[in-house]
């Protein structure tokens, strides 16, 4: 017979990191919590984090999504910064 | 008015009546690859659309021989009933359904609503992996016709007979980003195909995740110009957001001739000699 398992407790909140904006979404499986950030639009998950309560899970997602969108805003600033030196030769 | 295809969606409380019907299969295609180990429908397969649903090395759809593998790994034959459903309103188990329908599987349809609607509804899961017998699955001829290929947008773009739809988020259509906060950037240039119009992918769902009715979607679409008295092309960065369009315009919407470019925009942005909109 199967049991009811999987993750219960669900709660869901927007958020904005690094003036992006993002879901929190953490949720209890079994005696742990975990939780993950999405990009909203599309909403592919860009940090996963588990923990023994659900602020830890949820700290921990957001800083895996912060690290990715930080590494997302440097490329970007690059790649303006590379089109500008273009533009000037 | 009901929706052209209405057999190609079932609601949750249809899934839970048929959990135990060896008839029908249940896979579950989820964005985020390790939702399907924290639970899942009881009986359900999960894909892991990274490793099953591509071909990492020629950049491509299933092969027909990875298809029959797929399928008969999870014990589908041809006269199984495949129910997909996955997180995030189905994103990728539209994915797959394009995929299946591509190599002509009869019955394959998606859980209206997908996860988080049988997440919210409190319906049973487990976190066992179910196992079947292995069955021999035999896959029809691809239906080139499902699919769009450069070949077809390019010709889009250049005789504007084609519809063209951009299903990516406004600041990728207008090229302000290259790729959604946090995911590589895998092309050269922002902005979108020629011609394109843009309609977001999520614009079709209800906030429960279920897809909005025929006339709120044709209502949508129509608004944009889009319509069924033409060919239409939808588009995204890699190919499977649009295949969600794809489904509603096919199958919710009835279009006669609807296609999945999935070489998208990470194709298109990254072609020399070919020209862009902002």
């Amino acid at each position: 017979m199967t049991q009811p398992l999987g993750p219960t407790g669900l709660v869901e909140r927007n958020d904005v990191i690094d003036g992006v904006s993002v879901r929190v979404v953490s949720y209890k499986v079994g005696d742990r919590f975990g939780a993950r950030v999405d990009n909203l639009d599309p909403g592919d998950v860009i940090g996963r984090g588990r923990g023994a309560t659900r602020e830890e899970a949820e700290s921990a997602a957001i800083d895996a999504a912060a690290l990715k969108l930080s590494l997302s805003s440097a490329r970007t600033l690059l790649a303006k910064s590379m089109q500008t030196l273009k533009g000037k030769k | 008015m009901a929706y052209a295809y209405p057999e190609m969606l079932v609601d949750t409380a249809w899934a839970e009546a048929h959990l135990a019907d060896p008839k029908v299969r249940f896979v579950e295609v989820d964005v985020d690859t390790l939702a399907y180990e924290e639970g899942h429908l009881p009986g359900a397969v999960g894909w892991d659309w990274t490793r099953d649903l591509c071909d990492t090395v020629t950049r491509d759809i299933l092969s027909r021989e990875a298809v029959e593998t797929l399928l008969g790994r999870a014990g589908v034959a041809r006269d199984t009933t495949v129910v997909l459903y996955g997180d995030n309103n189905n994103w990728f188990a539209a994915w797959a359904l394009w995929q299946l329908k591509i190599y002509g599987h009869p019955d394959v349809r998606l859980m209206d609503g997908g996860r988080n609607k049988w997440l919210a509804e409190g319906r049973p899961l487990t976190d066992q992996a179910p196992s079947y017998p292995a069955a021999r699955y035999e896959a029809s001829e691809p239906d080139r016709y499902l699919r769009g290929l450069l070949a077809d947008v390019t010709e889009a773009v250049r005789n504007r007979s084609i519809a063209l739809v951009d299903v990516r988020s406004a600041a990728e259509f207008t090229g302000e980003i290259l790729a959604p906060p946090g995911l590589p950037e895998t092309c050269q240039r922002g902005g979108h195909v020629p011609g394109a119009v843009s309609v977001p992918w999520g614009q079709v769902c209800n906030a429960d995740g279920t897809f909005k009715s025929f006339e709120e979607l044709s209502e949508l679409y129509a608004s944009k110009g889009i319509t069924r008295d033409r060919p239409v092309v939808a588009y995204c960065r890699i190919g499977e957001r649009s295949s969600h369009t794809w489904f509603v315009l096919k199958y919710l919407l009835g279009f006669p001739d609807v296609r999945n470019y999935d070489g998208s925009w990470t194709e298109w942005g990254n072609l020399v000699g070919q020209p862009i909109e902002k």
